[in-house]
């Protein structure tokens, strides 16, 4: 027998030992010749090695036998799954469930194997089996089978496209009453299916009844979800007067810092006033007055309750109804100011009054209000004999300074202000020495305004020392409050901008991100970075991201069988619709792009090398095609930056060190790959045709927006470089006079790259901008190594070498490589050049820094007390990474030199 | 000023600003979605105006017998959110449920015996130190949000008995230091 063999390999496999499990198999395959359970441990060994193909075939091989036993099943199970072979899943489980139909786990894994793969009407087909074969079963006691039925319905009314969608929800609706009859439906879960099932066919009223039916409080026992669902359905049921009602007795019931609900009110009673009266009656009207005074009335409850327990709601009910008003009548007067200066006065001492008024400040619209508004709040800031809570309020009274703008007319006065916040963070420092670690210091806001200013200030001038000063205030806040996520992400953006890749990696990982946030926010940091020629820091990071896209396919799915099992019905579709969110990202295609682009540049030592490479890429991450675009998701977390300033444009945009990627960027850098790497192949059919895209896609006028002028730039050289493929194939003209225009466009672009780049050459011009178009540089050159090669290559065979039109274009391409030679040498010098600069500067401390400060040298020894030894440690930081990039540069030159 | 909600699947791409934070973790995706398929009713976000997520609540019911109780395994407020009375809510609703939808004896946290703020939070809410264990491993970062690499981190279990638990009997203090493996659930 073989069962001690297959435990030993299943032993080693369990001990993530799969070379063992391997040698293993292999050893007790000779012995058992062909035997199912070993062969199928082997495929799941050879799976967990990355032998994605032969365990593919080991697996198939095995399933041939139709096996029915537990170990086999199991076992292919895992394999296919890591496969992501999902169609043989269902039918291994088909078969152990058709040779054995009283076997109602194989039967459940059947089931939970569809659910996979997206054929709801099979997957309803089988609930209702399995409903027939183990109608007594203890696991149905609930109908829990007849209740996948119906949700598997809803799910394919939902997501199958070309279904009779009326028909399907009909069915659903008869099969759900037949389960209420049943006694089926007794929670949370089952209601759900029978509201989402009313909800879909826009039956509100009669969903809203259920809700509040013996079904509806038999079903639901926590009241913040009843009346959740009370708010949402009277909502859609267009009952204003009833919505009132409903939020004033949630509010009233013990509930007063329900926002939710104040909100909903004045939403309905604006709906109200619009449908019903003139708007200027609107005081005249018996619900506006009835609901006016019920705020206030709510608010003198509130008042009884003594100053720090104070609920926040009804008060900014009071603002939001105002809001309104003026919208209605566009009428800001007096009143408006002092309601929103009785607000701070209440609140002002909680961090979020800031936060909870953001969304009215606007309704000061005119330099009067604003003014006097000003002066009344400045009134409330409290300097002497102060406590934490007065520090709060300074803290949100500077904020809301800021918001609605200072008044600075020069950089004197920007950096007196910066000064004055700085003294103001020192301040509050005595506050905070009992603060834990893990806290942040009270005054801490202060500092990200400062950083705000001098930003605005590097926006206006393009002087790198603002850059350096906001550094440098937000490192002596992090020595302080080490954990300050605010922190960390600005000054991430801030180093971007300089391009040391060094600080920007580490402060990402002190942000401990995992997980989800590989998605939605490794933007802050790896935007730029595969353009810096540092290798081996991007790879590692986009390797380590992907894996939340893996684990998104391997876990969440088992997490849908999940709930099925546990009927958690509610779930499934918000499960689905996260694993296609998360499936689709954006980032996913361009942490994969990314990592291509980089490995190009790695493989470029010789041609056959880039282009064995090339020919290897996957088409997956490159080919993008129009479906993709029109689902492609954007996960990326942008409002975890702090948007503290009245204006249009964020400071997360204006701290990018390129432009964001998006949809023109992923479709640039899927053509140039795909094109070279169909060139490498000989596939002139599919060069033909994403040339045509690329040169679409080059015309429009939008690219900026995404991508560097550089980028563009490169683009347009593979567009030649396949223009000339495509002519030396077929073109008559070409093959009579050896006509090509590609070597003096391409030379024209790169004459200008040449140009643009080596007129900047100080030190303190030197940032991401001057490091991306070195990089960008040799990835030029390399393209033009390609297309020399290429051209070198042109005569078809032999015999045709001494061809009129083959001479002429090796004659051309030699003038080519004359002229190309000259440019890149030009560009050697001035990299050398800059690069001995760099390194000169190691170690030169407070000399560099002058430099770099130039004119405004005051701003290195007058804002902080370390400020000086900060903005050296940065300038020190900087140079290793900056020097490291470089020199990777150099090194490829020099052999691009060689190759050319 | 929040509005409360279920904790939806779609809430994972959105609560950086609270993640972010230094004693919050973020876990595998695994984990959410299996305290959302098995505990949806536990599991509560809390939402300002404007749709900033402000803090939540992850939670669980398990145990046999006497000792079937209810679990908070997260609570966290994000820092602009703090001070105003979030927690406290949450922690009412997550009792509420223990009570109302899982008829539960008690309710127990573990809480790291270094997090001040939270125990005293706790203790005010009604909870009491059940024991202290040694060596309870809560998540993938433990170490890294201090910079070092602890051995011995101890928790404190605290509990808080629940109306059908009559004679309070759950909450009669352990009264030594419990190793990890030597709890009855994990
Ligand atoms: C602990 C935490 C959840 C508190 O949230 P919160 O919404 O601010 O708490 P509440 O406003 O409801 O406060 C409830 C009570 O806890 C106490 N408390 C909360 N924060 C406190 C602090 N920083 N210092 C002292 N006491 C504090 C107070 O007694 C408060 O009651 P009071 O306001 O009537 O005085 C929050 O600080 C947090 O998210 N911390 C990080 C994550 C964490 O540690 N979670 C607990 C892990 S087990």
């Amino acid at each position: 027998m073989s069962d001690r063999a297959v435990n030993n390999i299943y032993d080693a496999i369990y001990n993530e030992n799969y070379r063992l499990a391997l040698t293993l198999s292999n050893k007790a395959l000779k012995k058992f010749h062909n035997d199912p359970a070993i062969n199928a441990m082997k495929s799941l060994a050879l799976v967990k090695l990355e032998k994605y193909e032969e365990a593919e075939e080991i697996a198939k091989f095995v399933m041939e036998s139709k096996p029915v036993e537990e170990t086999i099943l199991q076992a292919l199970n895992l394999t296919l799954k890591d496969l992501q072979k999902y169609d043989e899943i269902v039918e291994l489980f088909q078969n152990a469930f058709e040779a054995d139909i009283t076997n109602e786990e194989y039967a459940n894994q059947y089931f939970m194997a569809i659910t996979r793969i997206n054929n709801y009407d099979l997957q309803k087909q089988t609930a209702l089996k399995l409903n027939k074969l183990f109608s007594n079963s203890s696991s149905n006691k609930k109908g829990k089978y007849f209740c996948w039925a119906i949700m598997s319905l809803i799910l394919q009314s939902r997501y199958q496209k070309d279904c009779p969608k009326a028909l399907i929800t009909k069915l659903a609706e008869q099969m759900i009453l037949k389960a209420i009859e049943k006694d089926f439906i007794i929670d949370y879960e089952g209601l759900f299916m029978y509201l989402t099932i009313l909800i879909d066919q826009e039956r509100y009223k009669e969903a809203l009844d259920i809700l509040n039916g013996d079904l509806g409080s038999k079903c639901i026992k926590i009241e913040t979800e009843r009346n959740r669902l009370n708010i949402e359905l009277n909502r859609k049921t267009k009952q204003w007067e009833q919505l009132i009602k409903v939020c004033q007795d949630i509010i009233e019931n013990n509930d007063h810092d329900n926002f939710t609900c104040f909100y909903n009110i004045i939403d309905a009673l604006f709906i109200l006033i619009e449908e019903n009266v003139l708007a200027i009656d609107y005081l005249n009207n018996e619900t506006f007055i009835n609901v006016y005074d019920w705020i206030k009335k709510i608010q003198e409850e509130e008042l009884k309750n003594g100053i720090s327990k104070i609920k926040r709601a009804p008060f900014i009910a009071e603002i939001e109804l105002e809001k309104k008003i003026i919208n209605m009548t566009g009428f800001t007067m007096d009143k408006h100011k002092n309601i929103l200066i009785e607000y701070v006065k209440k609140f002002g001492d909680k961090y979020c009054c800031f936060e909870d008024l953001l969304p009215y400040l606007e309704i000061l619209d005119s330099d009067e209000l604003i003014n006097d508004f000003k002066a009344e709040l400045n009134k409330l800031i409290k300097s002497t004999d102060i406590n934490v809570n007065d520090i709060q309020r300074n803290v949100n009274i500077e904020k809301i300074n800021f918001y609605l703008g200072y008044k600075i007319n020069n950089e004197e006065e920007m950096k007196q202000y910066v000064k004055k916040l700085i003294s103001l963070y020192e301040e509050t420092l005595p506050f905070g020495t009992k603060l834990e670690d893990t806290e942040r210091q009270f005054g801490d806001d202060y500092l990200v305004i400062a950083a705000s200013l001098l930003i605005d200030y590097y926006k206006l001038t393009d002087k790198t020392c603002y850059i350096y000063q906001a550094i440098a205030i937000l490192e002596h806040g992090l020595e302080k409050s080490k954990f300050n996520f605010q922190f960390k992400i600005i000054l991430m953006r801030l180093y971007s901008i300089l391009g040391d890749a060094f600080r920007t990696t580490e402060l990402s990982r002190s942000l401990n991100l995992r997980s989800i946030q590989f998605d939605t926010l490794s933007f802050l940091y790896t935007e730029g970075m595969d353009s810096l020629n540092i290798v081996q820091i991007p790879l590692h990071i986009y390797n380590l991201c992907l894996s939340i896209y893996k684990s998104n396919n391997i876990e969440v799915p088992d997490v849908i069988t999940q709930a099925y099992k546990n009927e958690t019905y509610s779930k499934i579709i918000e499960i689905l619709d996260f694993y296609n969110k998360l499936n689709n990202s954006i980032q996913q295609v361009l942490f994969h792009q990314q990592i291509i682009r980089i490995q190009t540049l790695q493989a470029f030592n010789t041609v056959d090398k880039v282009n064995s490479y090339l020919s290897s890429v996957d088409d997956k991450y490159i080919d993008i095609t129009e479906e993709y675009l029109s689902k492609c998701t954007d996960n990326r977390d942008y409002k975890v930056f702090a948007h503290w300033k009245n204006e249009k444009t964020t400071l997360e945009e204006k701290i990018r060190c390129r432009p964001l990627k998006n949809t023109l960027w992923i479709q640039l850098f899927g053509l140039i790959p795909k094109i070279l790497k169909n060139i490498a192949l000989k596939n002139i059919e599919k060069i033909k045709a994403d040339n045509e895209k690329l040169t679409a896609l080059l015309s429009k006028d939008n690219l900026i927006s995404e991508l560097l002028p550089s980028e563009i730039a490169n683009g347009k050289i593979v567009n030649e470089f396949a223009k000339f493929v495509i002519e030396a194939d077929q073109s008559k003209e070409t093959k009579e006079s050896g006509s090509c225009d590609a070597f003096n466009n391409i030379f024209e672009i790169l004459k200008e790259k040449v140009d643009s780049l080596t007129s900047n050459n100080k030190l303190t011009n030197v940032t991401f901008n001057i490091i991306e178009q070195c990089t960008t540089m040799i990835e030029a050159i390399n393209y033009i190594v390609l297309l020399v090669h290429y051209a070198s290559n042109i005569a078809p065979n032999r015999k045709s070498r001494n061809l009129p039109w083959v001479i002429n274009i090796q004659e051309k391409k030699s003038q080519f490589v004359n002229e190309i030679k000259k440019q890149i040498q030009i560009f050697y010098d001035y990299l050398k050049e800059l690069n001995t600069l760099i390194n000169s500067k190691k170690n030169t401390g407070i000399e560099s820094i002058k430099e770099i400060f130039g004119s405004d040298e005051a701003l290195i020894d007058n804002l902080m007390s370390n400020n000086k030894e900060l903005l050296i440690k940065t300038f020190d930081q900087w140079q290793s990474s900056v020097s490291t990039s470089l020199e990777n540069t150099l090194k490829e030159t020099e052999i691009k030199m060689k190759l050319l | 000023m929040a509005s409360m909600r279920r904790f939806v699947a779609d809430d994972i791409f959105t609560f950086n600003n609270v993640n972010l934070d230094p004693l919050t973790e973020t876990y595998n995706l695994k984990f959410y979605f299996s305290y959302l398929v098995r505990w949806p009713d536990y599991c509560a976000m809390a939402e300002s105006p404007n749709g900033t997520k402000m803090g939540y609540i992850l939670g669980k019911a398990e145990g046999k017998d006497k000792l079937w109780h209810g679990h908070v395994t997260a609570v966290t407020v994000a820092p602009e959110y703090r001070h105003i009375g979030l927690a406290t809510r949450m922690m009412k609703l997550l009792e509420e449920v223990s009570e109302k939808v899982y008829n539960t004896y008690f309710v127990d946290l573990f809480v790291r015996v270094s997090n001040a703020v939270a125990i005293n939070m706790y203790k005010k809410f009604g909870y009491s130190v059940y024991r202290q264990i040694r060596n309870y491993y809560m998540g993938p970062n433990e170490e890294d949000a201090y910079g070092k690499i602890s051995t011995k981190i101890y928790y404190t279990n605290m509990r808080k008995a629940l109306p059908r638990d009559v004679k309070k009997e759950s909450i009669i203090p352990v009264g030594r230091i419990v190793e990890a493996d030597e709890l009855e659930w994990s």
